[in-house]
């Protein structure tokens, strides 16, 4: 069949007219890089433009100067993105430390401070019900703790940063400015809801809030016989304002999607990957 | 009178002659399935031997079968007997025959053949030389990228 390759050329390239009306989209798009007349027959708008009204009719409506088979890959790309379900962020608490700052709004002098280190595979849940997550910081009774007088109240700035170890990322949890009353034995709470995740952070917004209990012990007598007062525990967790109620499985997602967010250029399709549907929460802010 | 002759000519007899010289004897009705040759005989009525120059006689046997076994059955296993070069000859036979319906069966069989398949099996097939510079490959690998997904190795 010698005369059969003597002919190749114009063989294939009348074959290939004929056929190219049958091909899938992908077997188009490869046969477009077999050769420079391939390339020039294969990615013809003639070809695509009905290809690109069957699969992405909305794409085919609009006036562009874009290639058919430019039009069709993008549509592809977007169909592909909203299959895909979110990978799993790849942390673990034992890459994080959460770092915790009541500091006085008047003056900016440090009230309490704390940090919360992570042993790897070791600290999961605390005193609260297991299945919930909530993180106890402890002070212990020596320095770093500013005193007051009982019955003081001041404007405090609180805020909760979770820093990824060797500084590879820092995302701030909480930065919240409101009342703290200083009564040996109360507790304050702070509450602050979280931003939605993506792109429409101020215009939609999220279920989940970071949460700060404040536990404050008296310590001792002033000058004047009244008492003294200061922080004596601060736990910090995630809560769901759904249900009010914080599940582990569900802050620890939250803490790692954004920590590794913040190590990554934000993707505005990211929008797309939570599954929780933002509601407008009406968070309760201590008085 | 008319009824007479229109069945004398259902069961005339045609001879199609193939480029090789191999003679074919058909029926009428089996040769107006083609439709080039159907015009070769509206424009000279009395004709009996049509040549057929661009096909050789063992794809123009292939081809008269076909007509006369056409049904979904026969072909949907017609393609798988032939090699890629007798489904391209096939091809261009039924084209210049100008029969619509092996036509279409050929078209689907060779894009099947190559569906999912990467560009060098493609270029092999068609015996095709790659005459984009290694830079253009690459351009068009990456601007092509969604499509080789999941091509089968070769």
């Amino acid at each position: 069949m010698v005369e059969t390759h003597s002919h190749s050329t114009t063989l294939s390239w009348e074959i290939l007219i004929l056929i190219a009306h049958y091909l899938d989209p992908k077997t188009l798009a490869i046969a477009s890089c077999v050769s420079k007349s391939w390339l020039h027959s294969m990615s013809s708008d003639l070809l695509w433009k009905p290809i690109l009204t069957t699969h992405f009719p909305s794409l085919s409506t609009l006036p562009s100067n874009v290639s058919y088979c430019r039009l069709f890959a993008l549509g592809h790309g977007a169909a592909k993105r909203r299959r895909q379900t979110p990978s799993k962020p790849n942390l673990s608490l034992g890459d994080l430390i959460f770092a915790v700052t009541i500091t006085s709004n008047r003056d900016f002098s440090m009230i309490a401070a704390s940090l919360r280190i992570f042993l790897a595979g070791v600290d999961a849940l605390q005193e609260d019900p297991p299945g919930v997550f909530r993180f106890c910081i402890g002070f212990d009774c020596g320095g770093g703790v500013a005193v007051r007088n009982e019955g003081l109240e001041e404007v405090v700035k609180v805020t909760w940063n979770v820093v990824m170890k060797g500084w590879r990322g820092v995302f701030t949890l909480m930065d919240y400015v409101g009342k703290m009353g200083f009564v040996g034995g109360g507790e304050e709470w702070f509450s602050q809801e979280l931003p939605a995740p993506g792109c429409c952070s101020k215009v939609v917004a999220s279920s989940v809030v970071a949460d700060m209990r404040v536990g404050m012990c008296g310590c001792g007598e002033s000058d004047d016989g009244g008492g003294k007062v200061k922080v004596g525990k601060i736990s910090v967790g995630i809560l769901n304002v759904d249900d009010w109620r914080s599940s582990s499985t569900e802050g620890c997602r939250t803490i790692m999607s954004r920590v590794s967010l913040s190590c990554r250029a934000r993707d505005p399709c990211s929008i797309h990957q939570w599954s929780d549907t933002p509601t407008y929460c009406n968070g309760r802010k201590p008085e | 009178m008319a009824e007479e002759k229109s069945q004398a000519s259902s069961s005339k007899m045609l001879t199609l002659k193939a480029s090789d010289g191999v003679l074919f004897e058909v029926e009428l009705n089996i040769a107006k399935e083609m439709k080039t040759v159907q015009a070769y005989i509206d424009d000279c009525e009395d004709i009996e031997t049509i040549p057929i120059p661009n096909v050789l006689g063992k794809h123009l046997a292939i081809v008269i079968e076909y007509i006369k076994k056409t049904n979904e059955e026969y072909d949907a296993e017609f393609e798988k007997q032939w090699n890629m070069d007798d489904l391209q000859l096939l091809l261009l036979a039924a084209n210049y025959l100008n029969i619509s319906g092996l036509q279409e069966c050929l078209c689907k069989a060779i894009a099947k053949r190559i569906e999912n398949k990467s560009p060098e099996y493609v270029r092999k097939v068609f015996n095709i030389e790659n005459d984009h510079s290694p830079e253009e490959e690459a351009k068009l690998r990456k601007e092509y990228k969604w499509a080789f997904e999941g091509v089968d190795k070769d």
